[in-house]
């Protein structure tokens, strides 16, 4: 899938903006606060429905505008084009969504249909602060490409505050009912299993892309790797089935503190994926261009996946990757790119954009400035 | 806002408490209301009050009813040793359009949803319980397929088969006259998890 163009209105800092992108690399060149990052943030909210920055859409709309709006034209890897557009309307709360045209009835309804995979300066957190940041990594990228995950995931949360509450209600009233905790139990493990399994077989699946990606990058022989940090007991290979046996037996394990705490202590929700480097936990001690570099490697490995499983080329979205790597590093980056799909990337200067890249209408410079798009002339 | 007239301010006020109703739409309704023949007006408000006071409950299934018991649980022609447990009244008017259920009924008044405080002493759960078994060979658990109505189903699946009864549960399948190309992923994929072997 590629975008070819794109229009903003009243989006952020963007009045009316309309760009047009190139098949191979395009970097959008500016400033500090010129809305390089905002152009990104539109370009995923078609992709995942909502800001991947912002909690609320109200945050998005440009201040005291009615309204924010995102449309684009896309191509997809068998040459079918599509328009797609999102639009929120403050006062009636509303956010509409379609596609060649025609509404949607749900906006969740848009997730996977344009798959991008984004990279940005947030994204830190990925390697380097914690698991609920890991496991929101592999749960975006599981949403974009199994609707069946995603109906798992949004009611695992939901029976999982139902059962806390039976948990904590039961605390206030010193005992738990077998009869009124159990259906919950029951829901918890059916849905959880799923989440495990399906995040277990994509673990598994990054491991090789991931690895080859990093030696690349780094243009070293060191060891990396990824492991799914779940269930004590999980094992590679184990079927829904299995892992719903031994999330029982956990589950049974914890019992007492679970009842004690009034929260549920074992599952999905609590699960993370370890990244080693060197033979030991990557969090604890890689330096900051390192973490950049597992964290693009990583990236790599979410293309592929993506790509294998929908059949359909994601959209790399780059936000200020270059500012932490060497020159090499950054070189090699680019070169990579320039073999691959299509790229939207963010650089303050474009010095940090070195390399050989032929710059012309496949890999395109744009500069931003000021919440405008125009070429960019050296 | 300044009302020229309090019965006009108090109806909005009444109609704005609904639910679903926002003050836009409750301002409209009370205006369509003063434009409506005087003798319409009191046939309607005549049916709200005829709810209260003729409605009230089947003492057998829970059914909303003007009879006690209800046209349903008195009927001779429906086969008593089937009851189809369902969440609320609608959900009964639903599987009646069918014409194809000759069963009873149970209706349990919701499902479980401990984060709205309800467990199973807020449902029927009691009263289905004495109705069993007798002389019910079979109980249909028609709940609602999200995560309420599916522990509540599993909840009253435990409760049941100790009882001797067969314990059932609608299909979870594709809309009929629908197309595959059209209905969800998520839905697909569950349907085809429940697959039938022919
Ligand atoms: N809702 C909004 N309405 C108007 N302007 C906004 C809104 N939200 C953010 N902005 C403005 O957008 C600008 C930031 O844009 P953006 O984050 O895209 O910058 P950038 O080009 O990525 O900069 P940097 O290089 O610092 O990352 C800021 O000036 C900010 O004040
Ligand atoms: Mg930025
Ligand atoms: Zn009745």
């Amino acid at each position: 899938m590629r975008i070819t163009s794109l229009r903003l209105r009243t989006f952020r800092n963007h009045d009316d903006t309309r760009i047009e992108f190139g098949g191979g690399i395009n970097a959008l060149i500016g400033r500090n606060g010129q809305g390089k990052t905002n152009i990104l943030e539109a370009v995923s909210y078609l992709s995942l429905g909502k800001s991947f920055f912002a909690a609320l859409d109200t945050q998005v709309v440009q201040h005291n505008a009615p309204f924010f709006d995102v449309h684009a034209s896309f191509v997809s890897d068998n040459g079918r084009a599509i328009e797609a557009s999102i639009t929120f309307a403050v006062q009636e709360g509303e956010k509409a969504v379609r596609i060649n045209g025609s509404p949607l009835e749900k906006v969740s309804a848009i997730v996977g249909e344009f798959p991008a995979v984004l990279l940005s300066p947030d994204h830190g957190g990925i390697v380097a602060s914690g698991p609920a940041e890991r496991r929101k990594f592999l749960d975006i990228m599981l949403c974009q490409t199994s609707a069946r995950y995603l109906n798992d995931l949004q009611e695992y949360r939901r029976i999982l505050r139902q059962r806390n509450r039976v948990l904590l209600d039961a605390r206030h009233q010193g005992g738990v009912d077998a009869g009124v905790l159990d259906p919950w139990t029951e829901a918890l493990v059916d849905h959880g299993s799923r989440i495990i399994q399906k995040r277990m077989e994509c673990t598994g699946f990054l491991q090789e892309p991931f690895m080859t990606a990093y030696t690349r990058l780094a243009g070293t022989t060191e060891p990396v790797g990824l492991v799914y940090a779940g269930l004590h007991g999980l094992a590679a290979g184990m079927d829904a089935k299995a892992i719903g046996a031994l999330y029982h037996e956990r589950l049974h394990v914890h019992r007492h503190d679970e009842q004690r705490r009034g929260t549920t202590l074992v599952g999905p929700h609590r699960d993370d994926l370890e990244f080693l480097l060197r033979g030991m936990n990557a969090q604890d001690f890689a330096s900051q261009g390192e973490h950049k570099t597992l964290l693009i490697a990583l990236k790599w490995a979410e293309v592929l996946y993506v790509r294998t499983v929908r059949d359909e080329t994601p959209m790399l979205l780059l936000d200020d990757v270059f500012a932490e790597l060497d020159s090499e590093r950054a070189a090699r980056v680019l070169g990579q790119l320039e073999e691959n799909g299509q790229a939207i990337l963010t650089a303050t200067d474009a010095g940090l954009l070195a390399g050989e890249i032929a710059w012309d209408t496949h890999h395109r410079r744009l500069r931003i400035e000021r919440g405008t798009c125009a070429p960019y002339t050296p | 806002m300044i009302y020229t007239s309090e019965a006009l301010q108090q109806l909005v006020e009444e109609f704005a408490a609904l639910p679903g109703i926002g003050r836009k739409t409750a301002l409209r309704l009370a205006l369509h209301i003063l434009k409506q023949p005087r003798e319409d007006v009191v046939k309607m408000a005549r049916a709200l009050v005829n709810v209260k006071d003729k409605i009230s409950w089947c003492s057998v299934c829970s059914n909303i009813t003007e009879t006690d018991p209800c046209v349903i649980c008195s009927s001779t022609k429906r086969d008593p040793r089937i009851i189809c447990v369902v969440e609320e009244p609608s959900d009964v008017l639903a599987l009646e359009k069918t014409n194809d259920f000759k069963g009873l009924y149970h209706v349990l008044g919701g499902a479980l949803s401990p984060l709205d405080g309800i467990g199973p002493e807020e449902l029927k759960v009691g009263e289905l319980l004495k109705r069993l078994p007798g002389e019910v060979t079979e109980v249909i658990l028609a709940l609602n397929p999200n995560v309420e109505g599916e522990a509540t189903t599993m909840y009253l699946t435990r409760l049941l088969k100790p009882l001797g009864v067969q314990v059932s549960r609608l299909a979870r399948g594709l809309p009929v006259g629908g197309n595959l190309e059209f209905t969800d992923e998520a839905t697909l994929s569950r349907a085809l998890e429940g697959r039938i072997t022919l």
